[in-house]
């Protein structure tokens, strides 16, 4: 028996972790992966094929027609590995040989097998959220072979072709779903989108689904500062000065001096007492004015500076009042894949 | 006239109020000393009065009266009760100087003790606020053509005055004191009789 280069003994790790991963393999599976690893290829092909017999599991179909891919590949028979890989590729698009590991001559196999099915594989939808009308679900695929992709949205009050185009072989394709149904964000619920390829008669259809939510859209805080700005002192402390003692002995000393000047001596007293009495109560006044301590002074630039910012704050607000106001109008879609059969 | 103009002041004052407008209005105590032709003839009372006020912008309108009994320092001599009652109107010309008129009339009860007195004003009114809370206040005025119940005339006819107030808080209220000289140099055919009248109040003024 021949002996088979490492990647191939890869392969046979790969289908180790395979068989691992799958507790209900069919026994005779699980002696065609003995076998294979064993390098024992027409056991493991005999055992393959006994085990598809027994009509097993999707998933020991899938491992099934691995190993008999793999089986014939390394025997040479390059027929009946195509073979087993394009029942592989229906079975499951989406499984491929990792060519860091497998052997160029089994991928080469099975990329030969894919080049002559045609399906639709890779297809995914990403977890997203946008508003309505202003984001889009990105719908990745790719088609095996050249042909026309359609890609279709099935889902409450919808079924509609959302994009139609000629695809290239294995290139990614993106299509954008707008969830946007006659100017109106689509209603929530659980939608299918199926990609077809088109390819003469052939047709291949690939499907997932999504589960489309409806929240309001955030609105936005209002401001009370402007970023770099602060609102100044209105008020500062003057500092304390004599300047009303000054004025009321200017006033009292003017007043009494102006009625003492004035007084009519000769019609008797008592006006003496009362100028001496208000003037010392001025004088006092101004004493106590002078050491209490001072009234604030207003500020003028620093008012009007808070002015033209509280003006500004205000405008923004008021613009943000207006896009607030627009927001609860509109809607925030949620976009979350589920499984296709939930 | 007057009367018809000091209405319409006074409406429009009161009527719409607006900002850069106050009302004030005081009660006080009254000491009056009140001297005529010599000085056997002095007198000296007490009694209550009060103001009521009201500015705007630069017009500003007071009226303001008082009633007293008043004792002749003679023992010999009758008392008698005095009531006067003022109004004055300013236009503030600068920042604290005011040109002031007026009218005030001071009636004697019982009738003749001394003489009843009718007078209009013009003079200056200063008034300074040394604080947002306190102020002082100096006036002087020439007394046009007093009339007498004695009848008579005056030359010369002044009055001064000198106040100051001051609050707490936020000046709502405030404690006033003032004095007001009044020189009358009355002529009754050709005979001088001059009144001398001196009031000093001390109060409470309430502001709003």
């Amino acid at each position: 028996m021949r002996a088979w280069p490492a990647p191939t003994l890869a392969v046979v790790l790969v289908l180790a972790g395979c068989s691992a991963a799958r507790a209900q393999q069919h026994p005779a599976l699980r002696q065609a992966i003995t076998a294979y690893e064993n390098l024992n290829f027409a056991a493991a092909i005999a055992n393959a094929r006994f085990a598809l017999e027994q009509r097993p599991s999707r998933d020991d179909r899938i491992i099934a027609y691995e190993v008999l891919g793999f089986a014939y590949g390394a025997l040479d028979s390059a027929a009946q590995a195509l073979d087993a890989f394009k029942e592989l590729i229906f079975l499951d698009p989406n499984r491929e040989p990792d060519p860091q590991r497998v052997s160029p001559r089994i991928t080469s196999l099975y990329a030969s097998a894919l080049g002559q099915v045609l399906i639709v594989r890779r297809l995914a939808v990403d977890s997203t959220s946008f508003v309505a009308g202003e984001g889009s679900v990105p719908i990745r695929f790719q088609v095996s072979r050249a042909a026309r992709a359609v890609t279709r949205i099935v889902g409450p009050e919808m079924d509609a072709v959302i994009d139609s185009q000629l695809v290239t072989a294995l290139t990614p394709i993106e299509v954008r779903w707008r969830t946007v149904r006659a100017g109106r964000p689509v209603p929530p619920g659980r939608y299918q989108i199926i990609v077809a390829g088109i390819e003469g008669g052939n047709e291949y259809a690939a499907t997932t689904a999504v589960r489309v939510q409806h929240t309001p859209v955030d609105t936005l805080p209002h401001r009370t500062n402007l970023e770099g700005y602060r609102e100044q002192p209105e008020f500062e402390q003057p500092p304390r000065d004599w300047r009303p003692l000054g004025i009321a002995v200017l006033y009292a000393g003017l007043s009494s001096a102006a009625t003492l000047a004035l007084e009519d001596t000769d019609l008797g007293g008592g006006v003496k007492p009362a100028v001496f009495g208000v003037s010392l109560g001025a004088l006092l006044t101004g004493v106590a004015m002078s050491l209490k301590k001072p009234d604030p002074r207003p500020i003028p630039a620093a008012i009007e500076f808070n002015r033209l910012l509280r003006a500004q704050i205000g405008q923004i607000n008021a613009e943000i009042a207006r896009e607030n106001e627009e927001r609860r109008r509109k809607t925030t879609m949620i976009v979350v894949p589920v499984e296709d059969g939930s | 006239m007057i009367r018809a103009a000091g209405a319409a002041l006074l409406v429009s004052l009161v009527a719409a109020p607006a900002a850069g407008q106050t009302f004030r209005g005081a009660v006080h105590g009254v000491a009056v000393r009140h001297n005529e032709i010599d000085a056997a003839l002095s007198a000296t009372g007490f009694g209550v009065g009060g103001v009521v006020g009201a500015r705007r912008d630069r017009l500003a309108i007071e009226v303001r009266g008082y009633w007293a009994e008043i004792d002749p320092d003679d023992e010999d001599a009758a008392s008698f009760r005095v009531i006067q009652g003022d109004v004055r109107v300013s236009f503030l010309l600068l920042r604290a100087l005011a040109f002031e008129v007026g009218a005030g009339r001071r009636a004697i009860d019982p009738d003749f003790i001394t003489q009843d007195v009718g007078l209009f004003r013009a003079g200056l009114l200063s008034e300074y606020a040394l604080t947002r809370t306190a102020s002082i206040w100096a006036r002087g005025a020439y007394l046009i053509a007093p009339q007498f119940s004695g009848g008579g005339s005056s030359d010369l006819s002044v009055e001064v005055g000198l106040g100051t107030a001051f609050g707490f808080g936020n000046g709502r209220f405030r404690v006033i004191g003032e004095y007001e000289f009044q020189r009358i140099d009355r002529e009754v055919e050709r005979r001088e009789v001059p009144i001398q009248v001196t009031v000093v109040r001390v109060g409470l003024e309430v502001g709003f």
